[in-house]
């Protein structure tokens, strides 16, 4: 994960806009892409354990916060090198 | 000293010793030029611009000089030149007033990053700022125009000019250049409008400049506090009609025609953040003029 100070963050109703301090690259952010960035910033999870707490948040939203779901979506935030993604 | 309160003789004598210097929003000017006729236009549109008295020390030293050639004789040209570089290629020599207006514009996106430069038009009126942000071909430019000619200030055609931290749109006033049929359209729009000729088939079409209104001038050093993000587009057969653009969708887009927010890094981004959180931001769609101005008239009252 990257570390928090290399992040800034604005957040606007369910989306959020954030500056990568390391690649002065800016993403938008759906809220569940934000919401597991947040979660990963507090600590280290595995999919299964991501995945359940995405389902807390998220369970009575359209987002279903499926384990396929998820795992796509870290994919996608290990490409941007906003999470590091550790095997075993 | 504004520059029509001076003889067009004394103007072009200025251009030609290189003593002609122009205030120009936050930017000092300096132009040098011995082409016919020019100074004769520059005074039509910027008239009630400040003259300043030249110190030597400017943002931009420019000069529009006929380069020696040939082909002086049979097509004559006109160069651009700043710091005595020619960044691009001659125009028709008749066409010298273009060419310096774009590059003036050319000089300010490339060096001005003292600034945030978003690609936008700001109007203001009843102490609101409203940014126009939009890509050419998006109708900004004539939009812009018949905002100014009902009435609102003008801050830029352009440029949106904010200091990274600070939070008030800076003006820099220009000529409004209008393309094809926009000439007409605003022409019929706005009869009492001021403009320079037509300068047909320039790599932009056929151009017209608009005098910026007397009072967005005189107002030209005066901030304005950004209130509204409003993205325009000519929608032909469309109802003026404004729909609220979520805020991290409107960051991205304003973002993204910026002219620099990358290479101003994080200053850049707490900059556009900050001016969406204080602004609602909308998509709006028109055709009609008449109610594209009323429409945007209705959101400041």
């Amino acid at each position: 994960m990257a570390a928090p100070e290399a992040l800034c963050w604005e957040h606007w109703d369910e989306e959020s806009v954030l500056f990568d301090r390391r690649s002065s690259q800016t993403h938008l952010l759906t809220a569940m892409a934000a919401e597991c960035l947040l979660l990963l910033q507090k600590e280290d999870m595995n999919l299964e354990q991501l995945a359940e707490k995405m389902g807390e948040r998220f369970h009575s939203t359209p987002q279903q916060a499926t384990q396929k779901q998820i795992g796509q979506l870290l994919l996608t935030l290990n490409e941007l090198g906003l999470v590091i993604t550790v095997s075993g | 000293m504004k520059l029509n309160s001076l003889p067009c003789s004394k103007l072009a004598a200025l251009l030609a010793a290189g003593e002609f210097v122009l205030r120009m929003g936050p930017f000092f000017v300096q132009l040098k030029a011995d082409i016919d006729d020019l100074a004769e236009l520059i005074q039509r549109l910027y008239g009630d611009c400040q003259l300043e008295t030249p110190t030597g020390i400017s943002d931009f030293h420019l000069r529009l000089s006929k380069p020696r050639s040939l082909r002086r004789f049979y097509r004559p040209q006109a160069r651009f030149l700043v710091d005595g570089h020619s960044p691009f290629a001659a125009f028709p020599l008749d066409h010298a007033f273009p060419l310096f207006e774009w590059g003036l514009n050319w000089c300010v996106a490339s060096y001005s990053h003292q600034f945030l430069m978003l690609h936008s038009a700001v109007v203001e009126k009843n102490g609101k700022a409203v940014l126009l942000p939009a890509w050419p071909g998006s109708g900004k430019s004539t939009l812009c125009a018949a905002l100014v000619y009902r009435g609102w200030r003008l801050l830029s055609d352009e440029f949106g000019l904010i200091r990274p931290g600070s939070d008030a749109m800076i003006p820099f006033p220009r000529c409004i250049p209008l393309k094809n049929e926009s000439i007409a359209i605003l022409s019929d729009f706005a009869p009492e409008a001021v403009s320079g000729p037509i300068f047909p088939r320039t790599r932009k079409g056929d151009v017209a400049h608009f005098k910026p209104p007397t009072e967005s001038m005189q107002r030209s050093t005066e901030p304005a506090t950004p209130r509204f993000v409003i993205f325009p587009r000519y929608t032909p057969g469309q109802r003026a009609t404004l729909r609220p653009l979520a805020g991290a969708r409107a960051f991205m887009k304003l973002a993204g025609n910026a002219f620099n927010y990358e290479l101003l890094g994080e200053s850049g981004f707490r900059t556009v953040a900050a001016l969406i959180h204080a602004c609602d931001t909308c998509l709006f769609h028109y055709d009609d003029l008449d109610q594209a101005v009323q429409t945007l008239d209705s959101l400041v009252e």
